[in-house]
């Protein structure tokens, strides 16, 4: 059997929630790499929160939220956008493979982006391999 | 003409004479010679005590929040006169409850450089200009001053205050002209290359006493994430991948806030450069938001506002719509 990754997407209730809906209702086909996990905004997303989704096992994360402009809470896309850049140029910086963590804008009508990107970041991640980097196993002192 | 340390004790006098502030914040000599420590003065007949330091490594604004309610007075070389800017616009403290008594920073010295010249270390000289006296046990030794210095004051790009109340007189180093450099060497690395750096540079060192937390001035959360239990965003063993988590997560808490005082590195028992990922992301904001930290108190910190021209060709939308694929 082939293995297949596991990818924490964290969405945006107001657009990408939506828009992956849209994607099922409209019988998309995507891989079924993704959890999700529905955030308010995409700005309620931290940078703990990744590294969390990563350290307990997941493969990649894919944040999604609205397009700029279109947030419901007017900003918090905007905001989240700077965040995201210099979170992703420090795990750039330690060598963190970059590719496992990704960004998007999705709106609630675009169903066949979403189901884009989760194949083109589950092949991207899938080329990578599993994450052994940053997860957390159990060890033994002394033992590796 | 006399020397910064004459000049501090005399404007000192005059501010707790006028009554512009209760208690002072400047350094004072250590138990050793390379040693100096941060302390408090609130009567005249102390301010004998303190000095302008060669070694002032730590940062007297990581003790403003003890204060808090008094009228305090800092001695502010650029650094720590930013860090107060900070807090003051982060709402920590308020910019007429603390005096800054600037001074044009000439550099510090870096503790552990001047510990190597000698088995013994009697005294040290400095002149603040060019050149280090460095008496030890195996006879005397004179160093070029820039030899010895920190390497955030050899990388500091604001050596004289931007804001304070009183500037005294003197020379300030110039700016540096290439203040990320150290950054530019990993960046050069290989993915590979560059997550073997942060293992062995970083990561294996770290006891994760929590040292560059404690010093760092602007780290004042009365509970840090490391110590959230639900979520335990940081497990408490020593797993490489939570003390990766806690460096990582440290960083980017410091991003767009970052003075670059160099306490974390000088308490840092075990020599992580620790300054190169707050430095990273120093220069990302600076590169691609042009923004610096700490140069005027009504400025709106760098993540709490945006600009809608904010680079965004790191999103995998617009990597794809780029390639034509979506």
């Amino acid at each position: 059997m082939s293995w297949e990754p596991k990818i924490i997407a964290f969405l945006c209730n107001w657009c990408s929630y939506a828009g992956a809906d849209l994607a099922g209702v409209s019988r998309l086909r995507y891989p079924p790499s993704i959890r999700v996990v529905r955030v308010p905004c995409s700005s309620r997303v931290s940078p703990a929160m990744i590294l969390d989704a990563l350290k307990s096992g997941a493969d990649g994360v894919l944040v999604s939220g609205c397009h700029p402009g279109d947030c419901h809470y007017l900003t918090g896309n905007l905001y989240a956008r700077r965040r995201f850049y210099l979170l992703k140029k420090l795990l750039e910086f330690v060598g963190l493979d970059p590719e496992r963590v990704q960004f998007a804008w999705v709106s609630a009508s675009e169903g066949d982006v979403f189901a884009k990107v989760v194949t083109e970041v589950t092949d991207r991640i899938k080329a990578l391999g599993p994450n052994t980097k940053f997860r957390k196993v159990l060890r033994v002192e002394g033992k590796s | 003409m006399s020397t910064l340390t004459e000049k501090i004790r005399e404007a000192v006098q005059k501010v707790l004479a006028e009554g512009l502030a209760e208690v002072v914040l400047g350094y004072t000599q250590g138990s050793l010679p390379y040693r100096n420590r941060v302390t408090a003065v609130n009567t005249p007949e102390e301010t004998s005590k303190l000095i302008w330091p060669s070694f002032g490594v730590l940062n007297p604004a990581n003790v403003l929040h003890k204060l808090k309610g008094k009228k305090v007075a800092l001695i502010s070389p650029g650094c720590v006169s930013r860090a107060v800017v900070v807090l003051c616009q982060e709402g920590q403290v308020k910019r007429d409850e603390v005096y800054l008594l600037g001074v044009p920073c000439p550099g510090m010295l870096d503790p552990s450089k001047v510990r190597d010249l000698g088995k013994k270390i009697l005294r040290v000289e400095d002149d603040f200009k060019e050149k280090v006296l460095v008496v030890t046990s195996e006879g005397e030794k004179i160093v070029a001053r820039e030899e010895l210095l920190r390497q955030n004051c050899l990388e500091c790009r604001h050596p004289t205050p931007p804001v304070y109340d009183e500037l005294l007189e003197g020379e300030a180093r110039k700016p540096s002209p290439s203040p990320y450099q150290k950054v530019e060497e990993i960046e050069a690395r290989e993915v590979s290359a560059r997550w073997q750096w942060f293992q062995e540079a970083v990561v294996s060192r770290c006891i994760r006493c929590y040292a560059c937390r404690n010093a760092c001035p602007l780290c004042y959360c009365p509970t840090c994430f490391v110590d959230d239990s639900r979520p335990q965003w940081v497990g408490k063993t020593r797993d490489p991948v939570d003390t990766a988590l806690y460096h990582l997560v440290r960083a980017y808490h410091l991003a767009g806030r970052c003075v670059d005082c160099g306490s974390c590195e000088a308490a840092c028992p075990m020599d992580i450069p620790l300054r190169l990922l707050t430095k990273k992301l120093e220069k990302e904001a600076l590169s691609a938001f042009s923004f610096e930290s700490g140069l005027d108190p009504e400025a709106p910190l760098l993540l709490t506002t945006f600009r809608e021209e904010d680079p965004e060709d790191f999103m995998i939308t617009q990597e794809l719509k780029a390639l034509g694929k979506i």
